[in-house]
């Protein structure tokens, strides 16, 4: 087998700054997405018909098409429209959008589930409805959403790969460039698998020590 | 909005939708198998059975689908393994969902009442017997919708295949895209093929999951 | 009935089960002898499903001796021939549970054909036959074609029973069958248990019916914490018990 693992340790400085670069965009769209998954999900439960419709609408055609058809709209559409930004915007653009639109379902449902019982509970104990909210509303619905909240932020990660498609500097298109100089495909995909593999372990735990503490004790 | 441009190339995403339902379909059934697989193996009673189909799970859930495409057909490459596009993007892609649809077989497995294997054990059924007739039978039932949740999911990640020159719909809008710089026209006509399939699709796992369910 | 000259159907020896560090059988010792109907009671958690359960092994002991018509039920067997073993022996014994675990996707008629035809102990038409014939001994002979979701708790569990019976058992296992019921069916299921009584079927049942018990049963054990406190006739251990532990249940329990 034409097999030669060496040559991958001789590009470490390049897969790290892919590294580097894939958490810097991962957690910039993670923030984002959810920032604007809480947005989307608080104007979809509102009776402001304006303003679910298009969010409606724009969370059907997210849902309905790849990630990576969305990436190519964003970062020729906004060039397009006169935005001249550069791929890696155009990524984290994409990346939050397309997240953000799953977010708002989860945290949309989080707030639905949520019984008014509990509420009413609070408020008869004498509790004013911002405490009320603080401190029993919102936990509850934290705990009930947090896992699936994580499940997206995993998936996000492992999805980030597909910005390489438009030139964004990241681990894939790093492992592509060493591969450029190298011609040595199998290890340094390999690599690269091992890297995100690792990056998701490192997430996963992340994620478990949130929930610990979002979760209400079982 | 170019409606006429839209008018004229509108059939090259038709014929690419074909390619899409192609690729996606066949790697559902090679994801179907992999996934019922895997899933009775993680349920075995033997370590050496159930570790290799946790390790398939973890592994092909934990890396983007898109490295694995591109290990399997670029590294596949180097070692001799000579895969047309479409091959590498249905192995690939059925690989990657099988992982996920181990889960989901698995997840319905377990769902069914501990009872009913106390109950055929207790016939002096076997386990194996069991299984087949009380277990899985009730499993099935579980299972349609989380298949379905992962083969929509799949339709959507059959994208990447654009990526090895795979001619599909996102390949075809991307390369209308660079053509004629109307990125719009071409995510329209794109995201209407999808997302027809899709409906499609969904009606078909509805009307599956309506024929299965028990009657009560 | 019983002849206690004669071997016990069932003999159990010194029986300890653990789950973790948690004891909850901790020495048991019992007889069951061929048609005897015996009547398991005591508090909750006290061990009775638990020793029940053994019984056809749903639980592993942890140590001691369990015999079921002269073979060692929990002998030390390889995993194959252990597997061999127990369903030879599951097939000699039935068991009805608490809730049922009836075969949804099966009608009545297949709950209790499957079995039998399966294993190759009866061709499918006398599996048939003989099930409709069970079915209307637990009177449910019109009912036959019915999934288990259409038929109320008390028809659910005799259709258990007549799946049970169809294996045609040298003994039944009956763990608190009645406890899931609403009132007004317990007593069509206590009927059907009466009516196997009284046709010499060997019976070990858990139940907390103390009246059941008195009417029903040939010997009553009380267990508490793991072990055998008293037994006997029921007349002896339900009206005059010897412990003081056995005579507090029974209070709290009027
Ligand atoms: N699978 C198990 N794992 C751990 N503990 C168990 C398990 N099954 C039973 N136990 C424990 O063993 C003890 C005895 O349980 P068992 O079900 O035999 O009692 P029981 O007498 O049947 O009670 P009940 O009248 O409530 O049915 C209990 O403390 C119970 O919590
Ligand atoms: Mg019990």
């Amino acid at each position: 087998m034409n097999l030669d693992f060496s040559v991958v340790p001789r590009m470490t400085d390049l897969l790290l700054w892919g590294v580097a670069w894939t958490i810097v965009l991962s957690v910039l769209s993670m923030v984002l997405s959810l920032i604007l998954g809480a947005v989307f999900a608080v104007v979809r439960v509102s009776s402001i018909r304006l303003l679910r419709w298009p969010v409606q609408g724009l969370s059907w055609v997210f849902m309905g098409t790849p990630l990576l058809l969305q990436l190519y709209v964003v970062y020729f559409g906004l060039a397009e429209l006169g935005l001249n930004l550069n791929a890696f915007s155009a990524g984290v653009i994409a990346l939050s959008l397309h997240f953000a639109v799953y977010n708002a379902d989860i945290i949309r449902a989080g707030i639905q589930a949520i019984d008014s019982g509990q509420y009413q509970a609070a408020r008869s104990l004498g509790v004013s409805h911002v405490q009320a909210m603080r401190k029993v509303v919102v936990p509850q619905a934290m705990a009930n959403v947090a896992p699936a909240l994580g499940n997206m932020m995993i998936a996000l990660l492992k999805e980030s790969a597909l910005v390489s498609a438009i030139g964004v500097m990241e681990l894939t298109l790093s492992a592509q460039r060493a591969i450029s100089q190298t011609f040595r495909p199998f290890e340094f995909y390999l690599a690269a698998a091992a890297l995100y593999y690792l990056l998701n372990l490192v997430l996963q735990q992340a994620l478990r020590l949130i929930e610990r503490r979002t979760t209400l004790t079982r | 909005m170019d409606f006429d441009l839209m008018q004229r190339v509108w059939w090259f995403f038709a014929e690419a939708s074909v390619a899409t339902i192609y690729i996606s379909a066949l790697a559902i059934v090679l994801g179907l198998c992999l996934g019922f697989t895997a899933a009775l193996a993680s349920l075995s009673r033997l370590a050496v059975v159930r570790w290799p189909a946790r390790a398939y799970v973890s592994v092909f859930r934990g890396t983007p689908a898109l490295i694995q495409l591109f290990l399997l057909f670029f590294g596949g490459l180097q070692l001799g393994l000579e895969l047309t596009p479409i091959q590498a993007g249905i192995i690939a892609l059925g690989i990657n969902i099988g992982a996920y649809m181990t889960e989901s077989i698995r997840g319905a497995i377990v769902a069914v009442e501990r009872g009913q294997m106390e109950a055929g054990r207790c016939l002096g059924l076997s386990h194996a017997q069991t299984m087949r007739r009380i277990i899985l039978p009730q499993a099935a039932r579980l299972m349609v919708r989380p298949l379905g949740v992962n083969s929509v999911a799949l339709i959507k990640g059959s994208a990447i295949v654009s990526t090895i020159s795979v001619t599909e719909l996102t390949y075809t809008a991307h390369r209308f895209i660079s053509s004629t710089y109307k990125p719009f026209e071409m995510f329209i006509l794109a995201a209407i093929f999808y997302l027809v399939i899709i409906t499609l699709f969904m009606r078909l796992i509805g009307w599956i999951d309506a024929r299965v369910a028990l009657e009560d | 009935m019983s002849d206690p000259r004669r071997e016990p159907l069932v003999r159990i020896r010194n029986l300890k089960k653990n789950f973790g560090t948690l004891e909850v059988l901790k020495g048991i010792d019992m007889d069951v002898h061929e048609g005897q109907i015996m009547a398991l009671i005591g508090p909750s958690g006290s061990g009775k499903s638990t020793l029940l359960r053994t019984i056809n092994q749903l639980e592993e002991v942890t140590s001691g001796e369990i015999w079921f018509d002269g073979t060692l039920v929990n002998a030390p067997l390889s995993h194959r021939a252990r597997e061999k073993h127990l369903n030879a022996l599951r097939r000699n014994i039935g068991m009805v549970f608490q809730h049922f675990n009836l075969f949804p996707h099966m009608t009545a008629l297949e709950n209790v054909t499957m079995a039998p035809v399966l294993l190759g102990l009866q061709t499918k038409d006398e599996a048939r036959e003989k099930a409709l014939r069970l079915l209307d001994k637990v009177g449910l002979g019109d009912r036959a074609n019915y999934y288990p979701a259409r038929l109320s708790g008390g028809q659910k569990q005799r259709v258990a029973i007549a799946r049970a019976l169809a294996m045609e058992p040298k003994m039944m296992l009956f763990d608190e069958v009645t406890s899931a019921l609403d009132p007004e069916l317990v007593g069509e299921v206590n009927r059907t248990m009466k009516q196997l009584a009284q046709e010499n079927m060997t019976m070990l049942i858990v139940t907390h019916e103390l009246k059941f018990a008195a009417d029903t049963a040939s010997h009553v054990v009380f267990m508490a914490d793991g072990l055998i406190v008293e037994e006997g006739p029921p007349q002896q251990v339900l009206r005059d018990p010897v412990q003081a532990r056995t005579r507090a249940f029974l209070q709290q329990d009027d």
